[in-house]
């Protein structure tokens, strides 16, 4: 186990130890899990840091990359599917060039979310 | 009223509402006392929490008076969305942890939570809700990127936005019907065929609701303006930033908004919030994240 900033919290990291508000007040047990999202309640309770289980690096469960190369399988034709609704959706406005890099970006993510959804079915 | 199908301009943004749009407003949602009335606690609430004399444990008397209303508060305090562990079990502590804006503006959600619960065919209420949460989460996540003033009022106000569209669904059934069929067939922006057949908009309607409800004047005013940003003469912040988020929301497919057309965006609030193609990347990254989170707030639906 080691301690580490409130700040440096990451989702998934377990905690050893209990953590305790500046009254004593027991706010998380050993065990719990901890989040990214706690970082700025914790730091209201003067929390400034926390004693979480496991060595130096937290370990993910894949490597980025493997996960990066998951996302991307998406057969074609739902691709092109998708791509056809954004690009309707869309076609009022497609002639203004902030528009047009908006649908871009939108449909970045969009696909990226089908892929993560098709692939987890 | 003026409008085309790209430059919108949607009813007219001056203070007072007009004698015409007045008699629209008549016509199209019916007799006003058809509007079942929030609880007067909301109300109170809003004045209480601006005398900055009142405390933690006075607003949240005040919230308690109404139980029903405190046990569903109490809810959205501790759904997922807010992510602690730790139940929060009183509104007083609720208060202490979160501040009086965060839940006075739960407590808002709260008591229109009910009106999205509807089980008529009619109309897709659960795509509404969850436009609705995206379009809340969209402004909280944008808010914070640009680090607005506004990151406390953003989340509800993304929230109630659509509330016009909510009240002609529930409460002007026919006229509401019209429109959803010129929507449908004519496959334009449920603002397009509100002012093409009744020459009001479903901002208009929200913020006549919103003044009804005594939301705090902020909130109506971002209802009313979200489709016409440009008109606004106050706040224009927080406007703004509704005004992008329902359209981030659209472009993410989040929810249905009863349409399927993304309104153009105003270059004006673009330049005024200082927004770019890279800060916009990582508000979509963040939304979806966000609304992961918000499965709770989904979930309050059923």
């Amino acid at each position: 186990m080691r301690k580490i900033q409130t700040m440096d919290i990451e989702d998934g990291m377990v905690l050893a130890e209990e953590v305790r508000d500046n009254q004593g007040q027991v706010l998380l047990n050993t065990g719990d899990k901890l989040r990214k999202t706690y970082i700025s309640k914790l730091q209201a309770w003067g929390v400034k840091e926390v004693v979480v289980e496991g060595k130096e690096t937290a370990q993910g469960n894949e490597s980025p990359a493997a996960q990066q190369q998951a996302d991307n399988a998406l057969p074609p034709e739902m691709e092109e599917r998708i791509m056809a609704r954004i690009t309707r959706r869309f076609a009022n406005v497609i002639d203004d060039p902030l528009m047009r890099s908006l649908m871009a970006i939108a449909a970045k993510h969009v696909l990226a979310r089908a892929a993560k959804k098709y692939a987890g079915r | 009223m003026p409008y085309s199908e790209n430059n919108i301009v949607g009813a007219d943004a001056t203070e007072e509402y007009s004698v015409f749009q007045t008699e629209q407003l008549k016509a199209v949602v019916g007799r006003i006392d058809n509007i079942p009335t929030l609880p007067t606690v909301v109300a109170q609430v809003t004045e209480a929490i601006r005398d900055p004399r009142v405390d933690a444990s006075h607003v949240g008397q005040i919230i308690s008076r109404d139980q029903a209303l405190a046990a569903k508060t109490l809810r959205l305090v501790n759904s997922a969305f807010y992510g602690f562990p730790r139940k929060i079990n009183n509104i007083t502590r609720a208060i202490i942890v979160m501040g009086f804006n965060k839940v006075r503006n739960l407590a808002l959600t709260a008591s229109v939570l009910d009106a999205f619960k509807s089980r008529d065919k009619d109309f897709d209420y659960a795509g509404l809700w969850k436009h609705s949460l995206g379009t809340a989460i969209a402004a909280e996540v944008l808010a914070k990127a640009i680090k607005s003033s506004e990151i406390e009022d953003a989340f509800v106000t993304g929230l109630l936005h659509d509330i016009g569209k909510l009240v002609m669904a529930l409460y002007a059934k026919d006229a509401f019907a019209r429109i959803r069929d010129h929507v449908e067939k004519n496959d334009v922006l449920m603002l397009n065929a509100e002012m093409e057949l009744f020459e009001i908009d479903h901002g208009l309607v929200g913020a006549w609701l919103a003044d009804e409800w005594k939301f705090p004047q902020k909130l109506a005013r971002a209802i009313r303006l979200h489709h016409n940003p440009e008109a606004a003469r106050e706040y224009q912040e927080i406007i703004y930033i509704t005004h992008v988020a329902d359209i981030l929301c659209r472009a993410l497919e989040i929810g249905n908004g009863g349409d399927k057309r993304i309104p153009q965006m105003s270059r004006t609030v673009w330049d005024a919030l200082k927004l770019n193609d890279t800060t916009i990347d990582s508000c979509m990254t963040e939304i979806y994240e966000g609304l992961d989170k918000a499965k709770d707030f989904l979930d309050l639906l059923k």
